[in-house]
């Protein structure tokens, strides 16, 4: 395999890390969870992950030290349950092979479950991505159209609200909050049944798809007045469709960040 | 043998949408997904379609080697289609139960019920139940005799089949002995019959004819005027006798080169090698070193082949090599070499999970495993004991096994002894006691003695109660009533104190649910069937087992288990699996325990022969130079 990692992000004035005398890059790799993987969880979900990287015969770089694992991690975890289109795992290689041969040998190997879409090489040096993540987008997809209707219906005039009051229920208890500023977008679509939201995902503030679906469902109630029609749980399904960044409070694809 | 698909739930969502949301609400749904690197994929139209039962969790079950090697083994037919099938964990089966889904494969989602062949493998007796629970979610009637002509054929292996009275009722058809030949000859029969149009009660009846195949219904049962067995009969009028099936050639024998990928951590999460089956030490309670008897090796050529290929395809790190005394493994220094050479980078780390106390380390793999515990089974307190077992271990192997992990700085130190061995006196309890004070003491001055920081390593102590298995040497012998097992425990406690050693031990309760269905007849089906149905699953997992309903079932039954577990059978009595066999003769075993009566050891058969009725078959025997060799040195 021939050498050829564009470093296009690095901080300058840097010297990368190495690697038994390798330079170390970075692959950025953004793959799909998918039914019925969305029922694995987070470490199960990154030992798959260690098991296709070496099966794929990718030059993974390890921890130094007296147990040395795999250098990968991602950039955020998935709760059991929830799928996503387009998460992202972060890996660290000896610079050994371009992004369509990596591409190529992560589709190979990973899960049927899990295919991978693109990968990106970066520098070592490049943040972590965990550390620019700001807001995540979701496709909230409702299984009657009974119970999408009004929700959809409201979601126009929700948006134009100054500040929207919602009650955070946490092990430690309740908490109100403003969950406004943290949505960003809220789009309806009626022939899906569904709702795409894009909100804050930051350690500080995350909106949850369940809080906002709540909120959502009593802001419906009060402006048709108990419409009998609306059941009490809709029910619905939860797939992450994006992880961005911000640039010019932009949102970017974290991936491209 | 109906290809219908789920039965119509109660809200009339299609299944799959409906097992999704079902595992919303579960633990670990990921047992229930499939969907693995290496699962097979499963052909829809394949001729006979095989739902493999395991009947305990997916954890358990996908640890299991027996099973890995099967499944693989049928599905590589060109005309069959394998998949897995896991009993559900209690929320996920009654959830089932409430949204009217019947038991399905991991791989295509359908129903169990619409399969051709239900196959069990059995491993311990303690999962029958899970097998009476698998059947009823699946819709198919648990008792072979309500089946119709639209249910798969049940049929059921592993070590369980070689006493399969107890589950006579619910099985249609029983395989004894090594499967990879045999599952091969059944496929091939159900093929042939199905595609001739037989009915489903001439497919069974015609499986009786591969050999190791047992079919109750056609063996019947006479008995004496006292109740005892007299004879089991076959349909043709002769003693039944169902002969085990062998596979002679371990490098010859079928072996997969993948191996599923589990998404959760599973008990065994690693590629597991055989080395061998079989045993030649002779531990008189040991019922695997009988069952499995010759030993038969495979190669070191073979074993690294398999190694490579299965690193490969799984990306694994870790290697176990398996057996039931791998120590004994005849040139583990040479696969020890050979491995290293395939794996230079030491990204592989090993595990032998078997080593005996007395075997020596030498340069094994041992030491690159990173190990901070190590097990010992020394099995019994006195030298006066452990000889009556023929557990060739002596004091001297203990002190050394501890020297050398106080050395290489292991962590702790796990010992696993029985209580209730048939001859053992108070004495001998006490003698486990004062192994336990020995080996600290020694811990301590090696320690102590070697200074740089050196650790005595952490003590821990499990016992478990004896329980007696068919095909040993100890067939005949009466177990312990619980009173006196707990009365040894209570001694134990009392003699070993916390900072010695931490004292575990088995359910006495437990053991002796084992000990009824270990040596159970085809009265225990009954037994078997009312605990299921008062609610007794996952007997295995001490927080699910319900001692006090399994007593009610007895009692509902009329039967009285202490007749089973606490009573010694005399050598002339019929045993209930006599009819099973496994070419060891029963005066080989007879002998074997009138030794173990005057404390009398029988030397490993690699030493020679002992004529334990398998020397046609036998490779060690042939192996072994001695001239008295075919004469039965171990007569007294
Ligand atoms: S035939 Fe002889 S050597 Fe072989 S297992 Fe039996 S006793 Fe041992």
């Amino acid at each position: 395999m021939q050498y050829e990692a564009p470093l296009r992000s690095g901080r300058r004035g840097r010297t990368p890390r190495r690697y038994r005398g390798c330079v170390l890059v970075r692959a950025i790799i953004q793959f799909e969870k998918s039914e019925p993987l969305r029922f694995i969880g987070h470490l199960d979900l990154l030992r798959a992950t260690q098991r296709a990287l070496r099966r794929s015969g990718l030059p993974v770089a390890y921890s130094q030290g007296f147990n040395p694992h795999m250098l990968v991690s991602f950039a955020s975890p998935l709760p059991v349950g929830q799928a996503g289109s387009a998460e992202l795992a972060d890996v660290t290689l000896r610079a050994e092979c371009s992004e369509q041969e990596c591409l190529a040998a992560l589709k190979r190997a990973l899960p049927p479950g899990l295919p991978a879409a693109r990968v990106r090489l970066v520098d070592d040096n490049h943040p972590k991505l965990m550390a620019m993540l700001r807001t995540a987008s979701y496709l909230i997809g409702f299984d009657s159209e009974l119970d999408a209707r009004p929700i959809l219906d409201a979601a126009p005039s929700f948006m134009k609200r100054e500040s929207i009051k919602a009650v955070r229920v946490t092990k430690s208890g309740e908490t109100p909050c403003d969950i406004k500023p943290m949505l960003h977008e809220l789009a309806a679509f009626p022939a899906l049944n569904a709702l795409r939201a894009r909100v804050s995902f930051t350690q500080a503030q995350t909106l949850k798809p369940d809080l906002l679906i709540r909120a959502l469902m009593e802001f419906s109630k009060a402006g048709v007045g108990q419409s009998p029609a609306l059941s009490e749980t809709p029910r619905y399904g939860v797939i992450r469709t994006g992880l961005f960044g911000e640039r010019f409070g932009q949102p970017i694809p974290l991936i491209d960040c | 043998m109906s290809n219908d698909g789920q039965r119509a739930n109660v809200s009339g969502e299609p299944a799959d949408k409906l097992i999704g949301r079902l595992l919303e609400s579960v633990q670990k749904p990921a047992r229930y997904i499939g969907g693995e690197v290496n699962a097979c994929a499963p052909k829809k139209n394949a001729e006979v379609r095989v739902a493999f039962c395991f009947p305990d969790v997916y954890e358990v079950g996908m640890s299991h080697v027996g099973m890995r090697i099967l499944y693989h083994r049928v599905h590589e037919l060109s005309y069959a289609s394998c998949e897995r099938v896991f009993t559900p964990w209690i929320d996920m089966a009654d959830a089932m139960r409430g949204a009217g889904i019947s038991l399905f494969a991991l791989e295509s989602r359908q129903p169990v019920r619409s399969f051709d062949i239900v196959a069990f493998t059995m491993p311990y007796e303690m999962c029958y139940t899970n097998v009476l629970e698998m059947l009823d979610l699946a819709g198919i009637p648990i008792r072979s005799s309500d089946r119709t002509s639209d249910d798969p054929i049940v049929i059921a292996g592993g070590v369980c089949a070689f006493s399969p009275e107890p589950m006579h009722a619910f099985i249609d058809a029983f395989f004894i002995g090594d499967g990879e030949d045999g599952i091969v000859d059944i496929m091939e029969a159900v093929r042939g019959a199905k595609s001739a149009g037989s009915p489903r009660a001439d497919i069974i009846r015609a499986l009786g004819d591969i050999p190791g195949v047992y079919v109750p219904a056609y063996v019947s049962v006479e008995y004496n005027s006292d109740g005892s067995i007299a004879r089991h009969m076959s349909g043709g009028g002769s003693p039944a006798r169902i002969k085990r099936r062998l596979v002679a050639d371990l490098d010859a024998a079928y072996f997969p080169d993948k191996q599923v990928v589990p998404y959760l951590e599973i008990v065994h999460d690693r590629v597991t090698l055989e080395l061998f089956r079989g045993c030649t030490r002779g531990c008189r309670f040991c019922q695997a070193g009988i069952l499995y008897r010759p030993v038969r090796e495979r190669s070191v050529r073979t074993l690294v082949d398999q190694a490579a290929r299965l690193i490969e395809s799984t990306g694994y790190e870790e290697l176990s090599l398996s057996s039931l005394s791998t120590g004994d493994y005849s040139d583990l220094e040479g696969l020890g070499c050979a491995l290293r050479e395939t794996f230079p980078d030491g990204r592989v780390s090993y595990s032998l999970p078997s080593l005996r106390l007395d075997s020596e380390l030498g340069d094994s793999l041992e030491r690159d495993a990173r190990k901070n515990s190590v097990t010992f089974a020394p099995e019994a307190g006195t030298q006066r004991l452990r000889d009556a077992i023929n557990k060739g271990v002596t004091h001297e192997n203990a002190l050394r096994a501890i020297r050398d992990s106080v050395e290489r700085g292991v962590g702790s130190v796990k010992l696993y002894c029985m209580i209730g061995l048939p001859t053992e006196t108070a004495e001998d309890i006490e003698g486990i006691a004062r192994l336990v004070a020995g080996l600290n003491d020694e811990a301590r001055r090696v320690a102590r003695a070697l200074g740089a920081g050196k650790k005595p390593p952490k003590l821990s102590i499990s016992v478990a109660p004896f329980v007696p298995k068919p095909f040993t040497p100890f067939q005949w012998a009466r177990q312990d009533s619980i009173e006196e097992t707990e009365h040894k425990i209570a001694t134990l406690r009392r003699m070993i104190p916390p900072k010695a050693a931490s004292l575990h031990w088995h359910d006495p309760h437990l053991s002796r649910l084992e000990a009824c269905f270990a040596r159970g007849d085809r009265n225990m089906a009954d037994v078997l069937e009312r605990a299921w149905r008062l609610g007794c699953r996952f007997d295995g997992w001490t927080e699910q087992f319900k001692y006090g309903v399994w007593m009610k079932a007895f009692e509902q039954a009329g039967i009285d288990p202490s007749q089973y577990a606490n009573r010694e059978r005399s050598a002339d009595e019929q045993l209930p699996w006599d009819f099973i066999d496994i070419g060891i003769s029963k005066e080989y075993l007879l002998n074997e325990k009138l030794r173990a009566d005057i404390g009398e050891t029988t030397p490993d058969c690699r030493g020679g022969c002992r004529g334990c009725g398998l020397q046609a078959q036998c490779a060690v025997r042939s192996a072994a130079s001695f001239g008295a060799a075919g004469q039965n040195p171990a007569s007294i």
